[in-house]
């Protein structure tokens, strides 16, 4: 086995391929293209370039049902245009990897420029409720840990997983070791074309679409929601790095953002999510140890809501808007935030 | 089982009746399309069936085969996944004019480009049936509905001029030329390629009731005088039914 | 029916009263009058001739003709019927 340097969407794709990717519908949008680049070249991976974000996320679903593992890739306004089918692979079951590099939004915004303003569109962009697996890694050989993670989750819940990515991570080159010992998840379901099943988007029980029994409906949504949370705390995946002295602030951050974090690394404590959602549950008792939270995101605070309903206490957040990420910045933001609170 | 119940073994009797209403046109090409699967003999482990939403939306559940209810308009690319991911399925899209030629007409234009080998069935009803009546883009020049109280100004999309420089099939036939119907099912699911039925068929409800006819009786009559058959033309005009095809 | 000239009956219509919507589609197709909706149901009248134009057109796959050997029936009795 040797080092490789890749880039990281190049990482998402040799992942892939580890992990059992057979199918790759996508639409080219900066900064995913890279991935697409990649897989045309893989003799054994079906590649389709669509007419757009939502055809490509309905031909993955459409492969899925026919038992094939499917990827699509795109940024921040393909995601958007993706949503309705995301809910309908939710209700369907339909299990199948979804990458989203973030660019700077909202609408066309400033295309390869990082941000991280999809967090919430991840798990409140379809309509209805459903309760989506997402992974955000923040460095090349993470995603390419993370992008089997995915996959497995994927055949493990039978739901789309998210894995987030910003332009920063996706475009950065580093060295990763490629190795393939992962313990690969298979898929349960018969492929399409093996009996008289029907898969719908209405509320159904089994293959028989129920569209007025309402106690039918809540007993399918908590089935999902169940279903999720078991899946999910199987990876709970998040990184915590205690200071080397005594602090009593913990600074949370996520994807690009926290690679800069770690220049605070001996200031306070830093904790990261791995798995953005479902939110991991051991941040309730690492948050209990500190006094102070800071949460700082490539947002106006997306996850920081998150954080605060699940511990239900003050936070202070840190936007840092997309585009741009600079430790100066960053280092004179948290020094006024300490100097407002010392004040009061 | 005789040769006119053959059909019956493609559809889940014991979901019936259909949701339509009384005299809706969705039953007899339902109907018909079973009747081409049992000409074919199609097997059904090998035959999958998928949908998008509406009316003729609801008809996927009830074939006795795998199926999929997809979003509304996404049942030609779900099928295009299925097709190129298994290419020995036979892959047929049911789905209404509203959800075909409507929300997902990008996707049929793709996939007439891309010739991807399934068959499509298109429940012309020239209307949005089952929210209550609005123009669908088949709707005629002039034709009041819910949202063209002074009559559609605008003129229906005619569906075989984008296969003209595509190699492709095209079939334009109505729910009351019962034989012509079941012909170009049959045909379209032997074709080689990417093929499309479009079965003019009534809605009396939301539609014909409010143009006139008194009941779908008066509408299928209608097809039987409006509509001649021209079988293998270069071109269909409106008032004609028939099959454009070229070779795959 | 006296005075016309009585058909022999070729048939049997086999109702599935639980598929069938009414729409009167069958009604209008029989040549020989042989359906009739009455009191917000279908009826067979016992002269049906096996063309099967009611079973082809009905949307709702709820008739069935069941084709009959003239010399065994002709009674006009309507005992075949099913559903009912």
């Amino acid at each position: 086995m040797k080092k490789q340097l890749v880039q990281g969407n190049q990482a998402i794709v040799m992942a892939a391929e580890v992990a059992g990717l057979k199918f790759y519908a996508g639409y080219p949008i900066t900064p995913a293209s890279e991935i697409i680049h990649e897989l045309v070249n893989k003799k054994h991976i079906k590649v389709l370039q669509m007419e757009d974000e939502i055809a490509s996320v309905s031909a993955c679903i459409g492969a899925s049902l026919a038992g094939l593992k499917a990827m699509t890739a795109t940024s921040g306004p393909g995601f958007s245009l993706m949503q309705e089918s995301i809910g309908l692979a939710h209700m369907m079951e339909i299990p199948l990897v979804i990458v989203n590099v973030q660019r700077v939004g909202p609408s066309t915004g400033m295309p390869t420029l990082p941000a991280q303003g999809d967090v919430i569109q991840c798990i409140h962009g379809s309509h209805g409720d459903y309760f989506p697996i997402v992974f955000y890694p923040n460095s090349v050989s993470e995603l390419y840990a993370y992008t089997v993670m995915a996959f497995n989750a994927a055949e493990e819940s039978m739901s789309p997983v998210i894995l987030l990515s910003d332009g920063y991570i996706s475009h950065l080159y580093e060295t990763i070791m490629p190795h393939r010992d992962f313990d690969i998840k298979n898929r349960s379901r018969p492929p399409l074309g093996k009996g008289d099943r029907h898969f719908t988007g209405l509320s159904h029980e089994g293959s028989v679409p129920r569209t007025s029994d309402v106690d039918n409906y809540r007993r399918l949504i908590t089935h999902l929601y169940e279903k999720q949370q078991l899946v999910a705390q199987r990876y709970n995946c998040y990184e915590y790095l205690e200071c080397g002295k005594d602090t009593d602030t913990l600074l949370i951050s996520y994807g690009a953002l926290s690679r800069v974090a770690y220049y605070f690394k001996n200031d306070f404590a830093l904790y990261r999510p791995i798995q953005m959602f479902p939110v991991v549950e051991e941040i309730k008792i690492i948050a209990s140890r500190y006094k102070r939270i800071l949460v700082m995101e490539m947002n106006t605070g997306q996850y920081v809501r998150e954080i605060e309903c699940i511990l239900h206490r003050e936070i202070e957040f840190i936007p840092i808007l997309g585009g741009r990420i600079d430790l100066h910045e960053i280092k004179q933001k948290i020094r006024q935030k300490t100097i407002e609170r010392n004040e009061e | 089982m005789d040769k006119e119940s053959g059909f019956k073994r493609y559809l889940k009797l014991d979901l019936l009746p259909t949701p339509w209403c009384p005299g809706c046109g969705n039953g007899i090409v339902l109907k018909t399309i079973c009747q081409a699967f049992d000409e074919l003999d199609l097997p059904k482990d090998g035959t999958v069936v998928i949908s998008g939403i509406g009316c003729a939306g609801r008809s996927a559940g009830f074939f006795n085969l795998d199926s999929v209810h997809t979003a509304h308009g996404r049942a030609i690319p779900v099928a295009e996944g299925i097709k190129y991911a298994n290419d020995a399925l036979h892959v047929v899209v049911v789905s209404g004019d509203g959800d075909l030629l409507g929300i997902g007409a990008n996707h049929l234009l793709h996939a007439i480009r891309r010739k991807t080998n399934i068959t499509v069935v298109c429940y012309a009803n020239e209307i949005y049936a089952m929210t209550g009546g609005q123009a669908s883009p088949i709707t005629p020049h002039n034709t009041k509905t819910l949202t063209t109280p002074d009559g559609n100004p605008d003129y229906p999309t005619d569906v075989q001029f984008l296969f003209k420089h595509h190699n492709g099939y095209f079939a334009r036939t109505s729910a009351y030329h019962l034989n012509h119907m079941k012909k170009c099912i049959t045909e379209s699911l032997e074709f080689n390629g990417f093929s499309f039925v479009e079965v003019r068929t009534m809605c009396i409800v939301n539609y014909g009731r409010r143009l006139g006819y008194k009941n779908s009786n008066e509408m299928l009559m209608h097809y039987k005088e409006l509509y001649k058959i021209n079988d293998y033309a270069e071109e269909l005009a409106q008032d004609e039914i028939g099959i454009i095809k070229s070779s795959s | 029916m006296t005075g016309e000239k009585i058909q022999k009956r070729k048939g049997i219509v086999h109702i599935n009263h639980e598929y069938c919507k009414r729409c009167g589609i069958c009604v209008n197709f029989c040549p020989v009058k042989n359906l009739e909706i009455r009191q917000q149901k279908l009826m067979e009248l016992n002269r049906c001739i096996a063309c099967k134009m009611c079973q082809r057109y009905c949307p709702d796959i709820a008739i069935e003709i069941e084709e009959v050997d003239e010399k065994t029936v002709g009674t006009g009795k309507s005992g075949h019927r099913n559903g009912g």
